[in-house]
């Protein structure tokens, strides 16, 4: 091959070695650190002190740690539901031949994308207000006073009130990848099928979906992890309450770790999100597997 | 013109490692000569190096929008410019940051705190005993301030200045309503408190405005003086001083959570959704016929007067009743913005560090917020003749009542944040009573793991 067209080495180097340091120090190293602080009381500024396992066996006895995972599940399945099922259709009805300004609408779905989750959190935290909010106005405003409730205020119903704002706002992300995964599948089996008298329901489940099960999946890991590390929505709507009923892992680990300055147990928390996201994403792959080998 | 294109793009490269490894600046950087032993005293200033231009720096979280409505930010900051004024050989470095605790542990981690910065009681083991806070016991009168500098001693030594004391269990009401109630003075029983409750429900409106988003209102401003009356001082003290004699599990502790359960009908329903500020408005608005703030709140009252002078002339201040009905003590906190100075300072920069901390924490501090009708931990005659009637109502209180720790300031704050957490969970039925002070105590146990 003529030397010329090959790249040299040291220039591709030199052009990835930017992005490589970011990622070093930004992602890596911190990684690695945190995963050796677990073992450590580092419980204040300065003093280290090598203690084995024993954050991960408090981590096994602390109730605040299972109720915050139990709610980053709930997060993670809900929002999954929500965020792929909702753009899912409405990436076939903005798909459709049939759907005018499907463009601008496209936009519009998505500016919520764009928005800070804090100012997503207080928005919504505006909305769900008990005298002034949208939800009450239009309880009154239906002559249904009786619904109106305390929205944030009840643990038992406070987290499907913190998933509506992740739906609302992510859901433009996932229509984006369908969209863009759609519009690789060759128009004339849409026709085909339409000329065999396919409803658009059939159209959807039995063309668009196998097609796209893969960019599906990819929506699936991008809302398992995007899920599992919530943080910015509940701390501006909810703080993690009331008490702790709100409370997911990374807004425990902060709180252990810099509120209470205990980092190492911060960290250790830290690891065990890592650890179930990895336990989550292995799971979807073993899902995924099954689905490959039926077909 | 390979090599033209190549040029600019290793250096663009170049440029981006540079700002990717950048670190950020300084600022306030202490300026330090070798570092001191960490119990070794500070040296004694001597007199040649009073006047010897010296550069010191301040980490402190009041901006100047926190001096023009807040009165303790104000006292600041006003301190800061008289030092400034009397000191003119020091260069004082400012950096203002608000809610600084994140970075000032940041530079306690790479040993490059400012000369005067921020502590508090709970941070203590951190500063103190870590050696980053100087020992200032031998050029400080304990018997000038409220608690004695209790709020800044670690292991009988003195490591700060108070520079807050707060008063958390007062109640504003709304005389006039109370008076329709049938209430000729605010209720000193708790359980006339419930009973009123029914009379303001009928009327549509809320007994007591309550402002919990935050969590740590209804411990400080509720539970704390329960726990005194429910547990006894000698209870009390033991958990702050984590001796181990005792437990959250207590049937003292356990009633105070409960008495609190009982009272939250008679809070406004989203009390856990809404903060103090919109519950101190809410009150301002006749939606409420009293609030249960700190002292914080009269300002907070005042400066929303202008849009309410009706409630705010009908306004005056009781202390949180109490189930047997005697009076209740004043649950405090002294110290929350407590200034140390950087261990590392010698001579003439400590010297001017240590005059700043003095300063900011002075009778002068005093004087100027009680011109202001505000609290300073410092002993002074407390006299708010000059003010509106809420004013003389907590200065009489000031002055005849008892005072006890506001609990939470005082423990570890992991405990702290169970507490809170203890206390929204029983007062929206999440949890028992008994379940919420086992967690507190599992809380306690974590810490000695």
């Amino acid at each position: 091959m003529n030397d010329s067209f090959k790249p040299r080495k040291l220039l591709m180097a030199a052009y990835l070695l930017p992005s490589f340091f970011t990622y070093l120090f930004i992602f890596i190293l911190p990684s690695i650190m945190s995963i050796i602080l677990s073992f450590f009381k580092f419980s204040s500024i300065k003093a280290f002190r090598f203690i084995g396992f024993q954050n991960y066996l408090m981590l096994l006895k602390d109730s605040n740690i299972w109720l915050a995972l139990k709610n980053n599940l709930f997060l993670v399945f809900t929002c999954m539901i929500g965020q792929i099922g909702i753009a899912f259709v409405l990436s076939c009805l903005l798909n459709s031949r049939l759907t005018y300004l499907s463009t601008p609408l496209r936009t519009i779905i998505y500016f919520p994308v764009t928005l800070s989750a804090v100012v997503i959190g207080y928005v919504w935290k505006f909305v769900f207000d008990y005298n002034y909010g949208l939800i009450t106005y239009f309880c009154n405003f239906v002559g249904k006073e009786e619904w109106i409730r305390p929205w944030l205020s009840d643990g038992n119903t406070i987290m499907w009130f913190i998933c509506i704002p992740m739906i609302w706002q992510y859901v433009g992300f996932h229509i984006v990848i369908m969209m863009s995964a759609m519009s690789s599948i060759d128009p004339s089996i849409y026709e085909m099928a339409e000329i065999d008298g396919a409803t658009g329901f059939q159209k959807a489940t039995k063309i668009t979906l196998p097609l796209i099960k893969s960019t599906l999946f990819v929506c699936v890991w991008l809302c398992i992890s995007a899920n599992m590390k919530a943080f910015d929505h509940i701390l501006s709507m909810t703080n993690g309450g009331p008490g702790m009923s709100s409370n997911v892992l990374s807004l425990y680990a902060y709180t252990v770790a810099f509120r209470n300055s205990n980092m190492g147990y911060g960290s250790a928390v830290s690891v065990f999100i890592l650890a179930i996201t990895s336990l989550l994403f292995a799971l979807s792959q073993i899902v995924k597997n099954a689905i490959a080998e039926k077909e | 013109m390979k090599k033209m294109i190549h040029i600019p793009a290793i250096l663009l490269c170049l440029a981006m490692l540079t700002g990717v490894t950048a670190c950020g600046g300084s600022g306030g950087q202490s300026s330090s000569a070798a570092p001191s032993a960490p119990e070794s005293s500070a040296p004694a200033p001597s007199a040649e190096d009073e006047h010897e231009p010296v550069t010191i720096s301040i980490l402190h979280e009041h901006t100047a929008e926190a001096a023009s409505n807040i009165v303790s930010s104000y006292g600041f900051v006003e301190m800061i410019k008289k030092y400034k004024e009397e000191h003119p050989w020091v260069t004082l470095e400012e950096e203002i940051i608000v809610d600084s605790g994140d970075k000032l542990f940041a530079l306690a981690a790479s040993d490059d705190l400012p000369s005067v910065f921020g502590n508090r009681y709970g941070w203590l083991p951190n500063f103190a005993g870590n050696g980053l806070a100087a020992d200032i016991t031998d050029y400080v009168d304990p018997s000038m301030y409220v608690d004695d500098l209790y709020c800044m001693t670690y292991e009988g030594r003195i490591y700060g200045l108070p520079n807050k004391y707060s008063i958390f269990n007062l109640v504003l009401y709304n005389e006039a309503m109370w008076k329709e109630a049938g209430y000729e003075t605010f209720p000193t029983k708790i359980e006339d408190l419930i009973k009123a409750n029914e009379y303001f429900e009928i009327k549509g409106i809320d007994t007591m405005a309550l402002g919990n988003s935050g969590k740590w209102f209804a411990t400080s401003l509720l539970t704390a003086g329960l726990t005194y009356e429910n547990c006894g001082d000698e209870w009390v003290e033991s958990m702050i001083a984590r001796d181990g004699t005792n437990e959250w599990t207590h049937e003292g502790f356990v009633k105070s959570l409960a008495d609190l359960q009982a009272l939250t009908p008679i809070f406004n329903e989203d009390c856990n959704m809404q903060d103090d500020v919109w519950a101190m408005g809410w009150y301002m608005q006749g939606k409420a016929a009293s609030h249960v703030v700190g002292n914080w709140g009269l300002d907070t009252a005042r400066n929303m007067s202008g849009e309410s002078p009706e409630v705010w002339a009908n306004t005056r201040v009781a202390l949180m009743p109490t189930i047997s009905g005697e009076p209740n003590i004043m649950s405090s906190a002294v110290g929350g913005n407590s200034q140390s100075v950087n261990s590392k300072l010698k001579g003439a920069e400590f010297t001017a560090a240590l005059e700043l901390v003095e300063q900011i924490c002075s009778p002068d501090y005093a004087e100027l917020l009680a011109s202001r009708g505000a609290t300073a931990p410092v002993r002074i005659e407390v006299n708010f003749d000059a003010f509106e009637q809420p004013y003389k109502d907590f200065a009489a209180i000031l002055n005849s009542h008892g005072t006890g720790m506001n609990i939470t300031d005082y423990v570890d704050s992991s405990v702290a944040n169970a507490l809170h957490a203890a206390a929204q969970n029983v007062m929206t039925g999440a949890s028992t009573p008994e379940a919420a002070a086992a967690d507190v105590q599992a809380a306690q146990s974590m810490l000695l793991m």
